[in-house]
């Protein structure tokens, strides 16, 4: 049995629900985050005393472009915009003549401080192309304005450190991971390790499926700089991905001794927990973090977040209702004006029926008023599976796997909708080999690539992949795929019992839908056992596949169901209202 | 002080002995002129205090600070000399036609050539071995000074005075520097963003986390002689070019509380880092290509935005950030290695000399 739109194992955070980052080459300023606008208060009435040396070092060396840009240094250091972007213009109009890589350089990082970046960009365009720093410098503001192919032109054989770096990103950006390994490699012996290019090449070590690489690297990062969120994080999203929890909390510890009681690692800490099936322990992890000091001066999202996750385990362990905890956390998404996406990810869990479809669109609209479209992915696949558009969910979860090749939750759906929905297991299953070597520690992901393969009468290779799932006994699909494979495999008495035990033991988790599934997975999948079988085995299926009208609401049901149809399996509504529960009838 | 106040001091003979005679220029609360000692015919600068911050407690606090710091550090060869200072008073016609009398404090330097800045705008004309020697002779300068426990806090060309009899440089502008040793002059906050030029200053001080800590300040001067040794490279300001707006990154941690600052700019450090990259690849272009590997290392070290690092260590123990001897013994091996490379030059451009005869009796 395959899962959608299951997040019972991850919560709203800056691990888990949020891709796993790559450090960008930087471009501006490191301003301090203030989370509001600020401005300039207005400045002494007096010219300071190094101000009034530059304009006179500039008046008497009017020539020189190393004055002028000192000046235009000056000028804007005492706030002085105007007279810093003309000081620094006139540096490049003196530049075109004689060639100083150092006021230049200087001139144009006063202009983009500015706001005359495009007068900077005027002038790389035009400038000589045979200086290396100018050509990487060159290649940072093309990134700014969004043309990597010049960029791209502009860093190529470049060998200073920054070149190296920038080229290693847009090789990143292109998908080029090798590329991009051999540059920061590079970039390596130039400059010796720096956190950043060790970052970049554990991600692009991920991102080709290396993860003990990825977390050496990443380590080293850490080594380097421990106290970097993105670092930690990182380097728990590779742990989680080969399932190693210990390691993953171990990797937040250095952010915990400087940062003892921060919600955003709160939230993090709260996800492996779930993600090793400690529901009880991640919901202290988020009391106690709610009670903390710093909770008080936590940014409102981060607040809003933890609310939301704590009312989204209180759903899990039975304390809400699913109507109780969905106001929750769509309550707190209003409070923070639609801005937090991890905790837009946790609707598809809360949304889960085609009659929710309304909200969710009315929802999407907000969202996207604040939100990049490809950004809202995640929600767009929920979207057209309540709208029962079929092309349009594969499609979409096919775009969202690939634009988010580390999320296994993208790439679990996208499997199972290729599967199901569009009857193409053969992709489904070249998806699922190539995420499953980035996160090879996801039930989740093992469980529907197993599925598929299953399906597609790979049972062997089925049984391996589900073998790799650390925690077998603890989730009813999991379960029940075994026993598809086991179905499918020839052992029909055993693959019986094995979805029989997943409807017990999804009973006894209180997931009634789930047991139901299982029971309706059962049934379609005796429809493949050859006839022959089961009449030894003394097992009559119903000549039509029938789904009772009380499930008529529920997604996985109408996913199923396609997946029959594409099986030759004829399917019909069942007539009576809340009919029982299908189930393999002995004769 | 303006250009009126300049036209006031112009002819003006103080204490019977020292004739003003041309502006060389302003600081922020005062200005600085050429005087000719009328005893012993000597030419030497005059800093005068404007007689608009005259009334400001800040400047007369600097400016009586500078002249103290200036008799404790003198008969340092690196740090210029005070040869005088005194008050004088005055006199200017009120529009009733009352006269005002102001007292205006003064001290007499010693008068150098220029400054460095001066130097660098044409820095291609100065050699690399001129260049190495004037910043050994300041960072002398400012080892100097620390040994006094003194420390500047506003190191960089403009305060950098260059001689030509004898040739050398030395470190001036005394006015925002500090005697560790006497109590604080200002409130605590005062000393978080320091007192120098935000286009020079350590990351510390731009997110507001400096403090009164003599080392603290100390490895302030470090990040400076870093700043300076740049300067000499490129001629412009590494933290604003690499930092790109240090003033707006100061109003924006302005806005933010002590410990919110310092845990930003704990988070920052190595982003920093990666900030200050493309200016050491500037640099790193600009420097004569033996001098290179050592000159980057070094400009990494002394310019790393974790204070603590930019102090070697001996056997996992920081030599303490006073000590400025190891600095220096590192700028001689950059000089010695421009002067055998000159020397190298030299070699192999001379003319080759007409070998001489073999001595009797000796191997050949």
């Amino acid at each position: 049995m395959s899962l959608s739109c299951n997040t019972d194992n991850r919560l709203a955070g800056p691990v888990g629900t949020t891709p796993i980052q790559f450090v960008s080459p930087p471009t501006g300023p490191p301003v301090p985050d203030i989370g509001a606008t600020s401005f300039l208060e207005p400045g002494p009435a007096t010219v300071p005393g190094y101000l009034a040396i530059a304009r006179t070092h500039a008046d008497a060396a009017s020539e020189s472009p190393t004055a002028l840009a000192r000046l235009a240094q000056a000028e804007l250091s005492a706030g002085e915009v105007d007279a810093a972007v003309s000081a620094a213009t006139a540096v490049l109009d003196l530049a075109r003549g004689e060639v100083d890589p150092s006021a230049e350089f200087a001139a144009v990082q006063v202009l983009r401080a500015g706001g005359a970046a495009e007068k900077a960009r005027e002038h790389i365009r035009d400038a000589p192309k045979t200086d290396e720093v100018g050509r990487s410098f060159r290649a940072r503001l093309a990134i700014e304005c969004g043309d990597l192919d010049k960029a791209r032109l502009l860093v190529e054989d470049v060998t200073t450190f920054d070149g190296l770096f920038i080229g290693g990103w847009l090789a990143i950006r292109a998908a080029e991971y090798p590329r991009a390994i051999a540059l920061f490699r590079q970039a390596t012996r130039v400059a010796g390790p720096t956190p950043d290019v060790l970052t970049n090449t554990g991600y692009s070590y991920a991102a080709l499926g290396h993860l003990q690489h990825a977390i050496s690297a990443t380590r080293q990062a850490q080594a380097l700089a421990p106290h970097t969120r993105m670092i930690a994080f990182n380097l728990v999203s590779f742990y989680l991905a080969v399932g190693d929890y210990a390691a993953a909390t171990r990797a937040l510890e250095p952010l915990q001794q400087v940062f003892p009681d921060d919600v955003e690692i709160a939230l993090a800490l709260a996800h492996i927990s779930l993600r090793a099936s400690d529901r009880k322990g991640a919901n202290k992890i988020l009391q106690r973090a709610r009670t903390s000091k710093s909770w008080a001066t936590a940014p409102l999202v981060r607040r809003a977040e933890l609310e939301a996750n704590l009312a989204l385990l209180r759903w899990f362990t039975g304390r809400h209702s699913l109507d109780a905890a969905r106001k929750i956390v769509l309550d707190q998404l209003a409070i923070t004006d639609y801005e937090s996406l991890p905790m837009a990810s946790l609707l598809p869990a809360l949304l889960p029926k085609f009659s929710d479809r309304r909200l969710l669109e009315t929802l999407l609209g907000r969202l996207e008023a604040r939100h990049d479209e490809k950004a809202l992915l995640f929600l767009r696949v929920h979207d057209a599976i309540l709208r029962q558009d079929a092309e349009a969910a594969v499609s979409l979860a096919v775009e969202w796997a690939q634009s988010e090749p580390f999320n296994p939750v993208a790439a679990g759906l996208a499997i199972q909708l290729l599967g199901d929905l569009a009857g193409d297991r053969e992709k489904a299953i070249e998806l699922g080999r190539d995420a499953v070597t980035r996160a090879p520690g996801d039930s989740l992901l093992l469980n529907n690539l197993a599925y598929v393969l299953a399906l597609s009468g790979k049972t062997r290779e089925a049984r391996v992949v589900l073998g790799k799932v650390t925690t077998p006994d603890v989730s009813p699909a999991v379960i029940a795929t075994r026993g598809l494979i086991d179905l499918l495999g020839g052992d029909v008495s055993g693959g019986i019992a094995e979805y029989e035990r997943a409807g017990e033991l999804a009973v006894q988790q209180g997931k009634e839908r789930v047991a139901q599934l299982a029971a309706l997975n059962l049934d379609v999948a005796l429809r493949r056992v050859d006839p022959g079988i089961l009449n030894r085995l003394e097992i009559e299926v119903a000549p039509q596949f029938e789904i009772p009208s009380s499930s008529e609401d529920d997604p996985g049901i109408w996913l199923l169901a396609t997946r029959a149809e594409h099986d030759g399996v004829a399917v019909s509504l069942s007539e009576t209202a809340g009919a029982d529960l299908p189930s393999p009838r002995r004769q | 002080m303006d250009a009126a106040e300049q036209e006031i001091y112009i002819g003006v003979t103080l204490a019977g002995c020292y004739l003003i005679e041309a502006h060389l220029g302003s600081g922020n609360f005062s200005g600085v002129f050429r005087a000719t000692d009328q005893h012993t015919e000597r030419e030497v600068a005059v800093k005068i205090l404007s007689f608009r911050s005259s009334h400001s407690a800040d400047a007369r606090i600097e400016f009586d600070g500078e002249k103290a710091l200036l008799e404790l550090l003198s008969g340092c060869s690196h740090v210029v000399n005070r040869v005088d200072d005194g008050t004088h008073q005055l006199e200017l016609a009120a529009p009733g036609g009352a006269i005002v009398k102001f007292d205006v404090p003064y001290l007499v330097l010693e008068l150098a050539d220029g400054c460095l800045a001066e130097l660098l705008l044409n820095r291609a004309r100065l050699p690399w071995q001129a260049r190495l020697e004037l910043y050994r002779d300041l960072v002398k300068g400012v080892h100097q000074m620390h040994l006094s426990n003194v420390v500047h806090r506003d190191v960089k060309s403009d305060n950098s005075l260059v001689f030509s009899r004898p040739q050398g440089a030395k470190i001036a502008d005394l006015g925002r520097s500090k005697n560790t040793a006497d109590p604080s002059r200002f409130v605590a906050e005062a000393y978080e963003v320091g007192r120098g030029d935000l286009r020079f200053a350590p990351p510390e001080l731009l997110w507001k986390c400096g403090t009164e800590d003599p080392n603290d300040m100390a490895r302030v001067d470090l990040f400076l002689l870093g700043s300076l040794f740049f300067e000499i490279a490129t001629g412009v300001a590494i933290t604003q070019l690499a930092l790109i707006d240090p003033l707006a990154i100061l109003t924006a941690a302005s806005r933010l509380p002590r410990l919110a600052r310092e845990a930003d700019l704990r988070v920052r450090t190595h982003e920093l880092r990666e900030q200050f990259m493309p200016a050491y690849d500037l640099f790193e272009r600009e420097m004569p290509s033996h001098l290179r590997d050592p000159a980057v290392r070094l400009l990494r070290q002394l310019t790393d935005p974790d204070p603590t690092a930019r102090v070697p260590a001996f056997r996992q123990r920081s030599l303490p950030p006073w000590d400025l001897q190891w600095l220096i013994q590192k700028v001689d091996v950059l000089l010695k290695m421009e002067a055998y490379n000159t020397g190298a030059r030299r070699r192999i451009t001379r003319p080759t000399r007409r070998a001489r005869p073999a001595r009797k009796g000796t191997r050949t």
